[in-house]
């Protein structure tokens, strides 16, 4: 037995010493870390809100994510490791969206899915600084700005139901896609 | 981090102070293989050495190599990672084996910055000289990743379970009732390894229901 118990271990550790990881990765940072063009523009959008700060790396490279809530809605702005903004996304209930809106996009999704659920849907906008800033305080908006919906969703096609990511124009574009690779769940179920 | 081990102190104060008790290891050994698309098997090897335990057997020591279990369940995936699935326990103990037949439903539900996990399970157990017993399970689990919003290789992480046993045997109804608290640590998307206090209160419809304590060790392998 004591033979058997080692084996299963040694075999264990060596698995484990060769195995390949994710390359996507998501980590609490401090603000003492974050570039401080990026701090002022929070700090500036949002005013004294309790700001999280992440550190994101994925196959396209590095970013910073500051996540706040505002007036109940949960916000999430990217910026890339010089500070430089990237985007804003809101959390939204999907049936808070604009009415064409939510028939364009729930036409596309009806065109890849015989069965779908929608899990998230957050609203991305993209523009310069000033008009983000402007967006997030609700002040009137000089310039223009795009706005995307970032849609998380269980979906079924061919017979096989997985989690998927959408990002869609107000058209209902599909802008990009992807399925999402859920982490093993066996050390929570056994 | 103070008032965790205080509970765990005063959980092992009240379990040690109960007239039935046990307290002891649970190591666990759990890989997972993947068998298609949609199907996977779960083997486990799961052993239970006592430190402490009141009663005791006469003639034994209260120190105790107590069982062996070795566990394999295959599921079938539904949806995400929803899944359902059978399989078979062999325990060995005390000189004897015991065989068990398992069914399960499992369903996980991803949340904004954690995981939800609900198992439904049935089982009947055949044990030499015992009654058939046969059992109704729930356990929620939940994981919580100690650095940002999912658990990434490299990162730690809080996993509590809770879970409620309803028992038959020889027409006779009991509850099970146990919840565990664990520290893991994702050492990459395949290999996990996690410590906790396993808290169970066993026989809560008997005038004397027993209390136990054990510390777990669990090493996760997805092949």
């Amino acid at each position: 037995m004591k033979l058997t118990l080692s084996l299963l271990i040694f075999s264990f550790v060596v698995t484990a010493a060769f195995s390949q990881e994710k390359l996507e990765r998501e980590y609490r940072i401090r603000q003492s870390d974050v570039p401080s063009i990026a701090i002022q523009f929070i700090q500036g959008s949002f005013g004294i809100a309790k700001i999280k700060w992440y550190g994101e790396e994925n196959l396209t490279g590095k970013a910073i994510e500051a996540k706040t809530k505002l007036d109940g809605m949960l916000y999430s702005v990217k910026f890339d490791t010089s500070g430089a903004l990237q985007d804003v996304e809101i959390v939204v209930d999907y049936n808070s969206l604009p009415e064409n809106t939510q028939a364009a996009i729930t036409k596309q999704l009806a065109a890849h899915f015989s069965k779908f659920r929608i899990q998230k849907t957050q609203i991305q906008w993209l523009s310069s600084p000033e008009v983000l800033s402007a967006l997030i305080k609700k002040e009137s908006v000089q310039g223009k700005h795009v706005i995307n919906y970032e849609i998380t969703l269980k979906g079924t096609k061919d017979g096989d139901t997985d989690y998927h990511e959408f990002l869609l124009s107000e058209n209902g574009e599909v802008l990009r896609k992807s399925k999402i690779i859920e982490r093993n769940s066996h050390n929570l179920i056994y | 981090m103070r008032y965790l081990f205080l509970y765990i102190l005063l959980t092992a104060a009240c379990a040690s102070s109960f007239a039935q008790n046990e307290i002891g290891l649970i190591p666990q050994i759990n890989t997972d293989f993947k068998v298609g698309n949609r199907w996977k098997v779960n083997a486990k090897i799961e052993g239970r050495q006592l430190f402490f335990q009141n009663p005791y057997p006469a003639g034994l020591n209260e120190r105790e190599f107590e069982r062996l279990d070795l566990e394999f369940i295959a599921s079938r995936r539904l949806a995400g990672q929803d899944a359902i699935g059978g399989g078979y326990l062999i325990r060995r103990s005390g000189g004897s084996f015991t065989h068990r037949f398992i069914q399960q439903y499992s369903i996980t539900n991803k949340l904004t910055a954690s995981r939800l996990a609900h198992r439904f399970r049935t089982d009947q157990t055949i044990e030499k000289d015992k009654a058939l017993q046969l059992r109704l399970r729930y356990r929620l689990s939940w994981e919580k990743p100690l650095n940002g919003q999912a658990v990434d290789p490299r990162e730690f992480y809080l996993k509590v379970n809770n879970e409620y046993l309803g028992i038959l045997q020889n027409a006779k109804g009991n509850l099970e009732i146990r919840g565990l608290a664990s520290l893991g640590y994702n050492i990459s998307d395949k290999n996990q390894i996690e410590t906790g206090i396993d808290y169970r209160m066993e026989k809560l419809a008997d005038p004397n229901p027993v209390d136990k304590l054990f510390l777990n060790i669990g090493l996760y392998h997805s092949f």
